[in-house]
């Protein structure tokens, strides 16, 4: 049902039976690990290519979620997925493997809360039982399509981020026992003329910004109403930003409420500039690590808030500005149910 | 990650220490040679009659120039080869000081064919032709050799 | 200037974000860099020198004609370590130091090559090995050209 202007509440309350996330080597040593599922020691994963090893992060989160379940691929009946390489290959192939119905989304970084409010929106009007939604993306088979070669040496700058080589999956159904989907903002495409690539987090910080003013104008809440609001990958210069930003158009929101995914995967001294980056990066924060914490009861409702810059490595080179969107979806575990 | 870090490191080492010791080496090396050669003629250096006074002249004139560091020369009765080397900061102007010690060898010695270059290689390559000078079975004919090819050395461009 | 320039086309919203933005933004650390640079590129230049005394001692190369299989040596190098994986790290910290010497130039060149082995050798490394590297060929190329054009014209005509 929608309300106010762009928010969905799901009064069925789609539930998130199972996540997962997988990781590669680089998360293996950061301050998350003990939220994966699977860590990887070799950025190839034995695979002849990166991208091939972009496929199976996505298809062994897919697998292990349902195994967590016990539910045959054979009963999922939608995978709501992307990734951030050209034309979503690695998640076209990952979903050839499951054989489920399938819809790609692109919505860069913020592919995860999408693909999330769009299974939440399905399940919540019976058009599926099972659904996988879930974000990869890798490292280096990512900087090779956006950026340079991986073995490259150009130095970067500090506002730069560093891609998430990972995977997160939930599977949404309509029945059970989990954290569930409240509700849900869709974005609308923020541009502030902004047109670095190596600062996307200056660039995302409004629509991160604008979609959860959005959100809490159309659920009527407060912003304490979360225990925790998480942004996506906007880093230390874009989580600043935005904080910034919300404060100065009257938003009363404490430090260590408002968090950003990108700063929580890697730790200090890890040679990760701004923070963390990439379609997965938001996927194995809110699926592994944030879910965790909320079945520990250390959380009861957040709000994650994925960003996502739409660029495409030919529109920069074309000196066009970086469009810029912020999904936001409310989860909630062991509250009022 | 921290043997990566050691390979290059001793990488970098080995490169540096061979790169600075090979002057220490040439010498050595044509200091055997010259043992060699006493042993073969029983403690007697046999010079044959090359007259170094003409070098010798070039190598002090040359040496009073402020803009020197070193000079070295070897000549026979047609030919004069002088090589040096310039003082760091003058390699600016090397192209002018070449000119001109040039220009000063031809107003010296007029009467021989002058060789000169301010190329490293060349002067070493002079160092080396000077300490053979005194084999016994070095005559005029095959230090003119040599200086010819000496001379087409500094010659070559790429 | 460039980014003044870029402003004026903004809406005043976004006019004003940017400097909203810039304020908070983490500048690049230009001195820091720039000493940086000096050692790095000071290190990789002595080697070079030391790889040319090299070809000196040991081989019939004069000054003028020691340069080619330096260059050939460094490149060579530069393409090891960019096969270990070390080169981007010190460019990381080294930033202008490492790009500039003829070894930044091997590192570009063998970088897309790696990069692009798993689509082949025709299409793949053959391809895309002087992606980022040719355009410093053709500007390189064009540069000498220009200045070339300009000694000439100056020996020639302009009596210098």
């Amino acid at each position: 049902m929608l309300k106010g202007h762009r928010t969905w509440v799901f009064e069925n309350k789609p539930t998130i039976l199972s996540t997962a996330t997988v990781g590669g080597p680089f998360e293996a040593n950061g301050r998350i690990a003990d939220d994966f599922d699977l860590l990887h020691e070799d950025l190839w994963l034995g695979e002849q290519s990166y991208e091939k090893a972009h496929k199976v992060l996505l298809e062994e989160a897919m697998f292990k979620a349902m195994e967590k379940v016990g539910l045959g691929k054979e009963k999922v009946q939608l995978i709501i997925a992307g990734d951030l390489i050209n034309q979503m290959t690695p998640t076209n192939f990952a979903a050839r493997t499951i054989g489920a119905p399938y819809l790609g989304v692109f919505g860069a970084c913020s592919t995860s809360m999408e693909g999330l409010a769009l299974s939440a929106f399905i399940v919540n009007y019976g058009g599926a039982d099972y659904i996988l939604t879930g974000a990869a993306s890798h490292n280096a088979a990512v900087e090779k399509q956006f950026r340079y070669p991986t073995e490259y040496g150009g130095q970067k700058p500090p506002t730069a981020q560093w891609t998430v080589t990972g995977a997160g999956v939930a599977l949404i159904s309509s029945y059970g026992d989990g954290p569930h989907i409240t509700s849900a903002t869709i974005g609308r495409v923020v541009d502030m003329g902004l047109s670095d690539p190596f600062n996307m987090g200056g660039a995302m910080a409004p629509a991160a910004v604008d979609t959860i003013e959005a959100h809490l104008r159309d659920m009527q809440i407060d912003a304490s109403y979360y225990d925790l609001i998480v942004t996506g990958d906007l880093g230390k210069i874009g989580r600043e930003i935005s904080l910034d930003l919300l404060r100065q158009h009257g938003m009363n929101i404490e430090e260590e409420r408002y968090q950003d995914c990108g700063l929580i995967i890697y730790r200090e001294g890890q040679p990760v500039l701004s923070g963390a980056s990439g379609a997965g990066c938001s996927a194995i924060v809110v699926y592994g690590h944030l879910l965790n914490r909320m079945k520990r009861g250390e959380l009861k409702r957040i709000l994650a808030v994925a960003t996502g810059a739409l660029l495409s490595p030919l529109s920069f080179q074309q000196n066009e500005t970086i469009p810029c969107i912020a999904h936001a979806v409310a989860i909630e575990y062991g509250g009022d149910r | 990650m921290n043997m990566r870090k050691w390979l290059f490191a001793t990488i970098v080492i080995c490169i540096w220490m061979g790169g600075c010791a090979k002057e220490q080496g040439v010498k050595q090396q044509s200091l055997q040679g010259s043992g060699f050669m006493k042993t073969n003629t029983n403690g007697e250096i046999q010079r044959n009659n090359i007259n170094q006074q003409t070098a010798e002249r070039a190598v002090a004139r040359i040496k009073e120039r402020d803009d020197i560091k070193d000079a070295v020369a070897v000549n026979t009765s047609e030919k004069l080869l002088v090589a040096y080397q310039i003082k760091h900061m003058h390699r600016f102007y090397r192209k002018q000081i070449e000119k001109e010690i040039d220009q000063q060898l031809i107003r010296l010695f007029p009467n021989y064919q002058i060789v000169s270059s301010s190329d490293l290689k060349i002067f070493w390559k002079t160092e080396e032709l000077r300490g053979k000078l005194g084999k016994k079975n070095w005559n005029e004919q095959k230090v003119d050799e040599q200086i010819e090819k000496i001379r087409q050395l500094s010659k070559e461009r790429t | 200037m460039m980014a003044n320039e870029k402003r004026k086309k903004l809406t005043p919203t976004q006019q004003e974000y940017h400097l909203f933005e810039k304020e908070r933004e983490t500048k690049r650390p230009v001195v820091k860099n720039c000493i940086r640079a000096f050692f790095v590129g000071g290190v990789i230049c002595t080697i070079g020198q030391a790889i040319s005394y090299f070809y000196m001692y040991f081989f019939d190369f004069t000054e003028q004609t020691v340069g080619n299989p330096t260059v050939a040596t460094m490149i060579f190098l530069s393409m090891i370590f960019t096969g270990l994986g070390v080169y981007d790290r010190i460019a990381q910290f080294a930033g202008a130091g490492s790009a500039v010497p003829v070894t930044g130039f091997g590192n570009a060149v063998i970088s897309a090559a790696i990069e692009h082995r798993t689509e082949g050798f025709v299409l793949g490394v053959g391809s895309n090995m002087f992606k980022l590297a040719g355009s410093v060929i053709l500007f390189g190329t064009f540069a000498a050209f220009v200045v070339a054009l300009i000694k000439t014209i100056a020996t020639q005509w302009g009596g210098l």
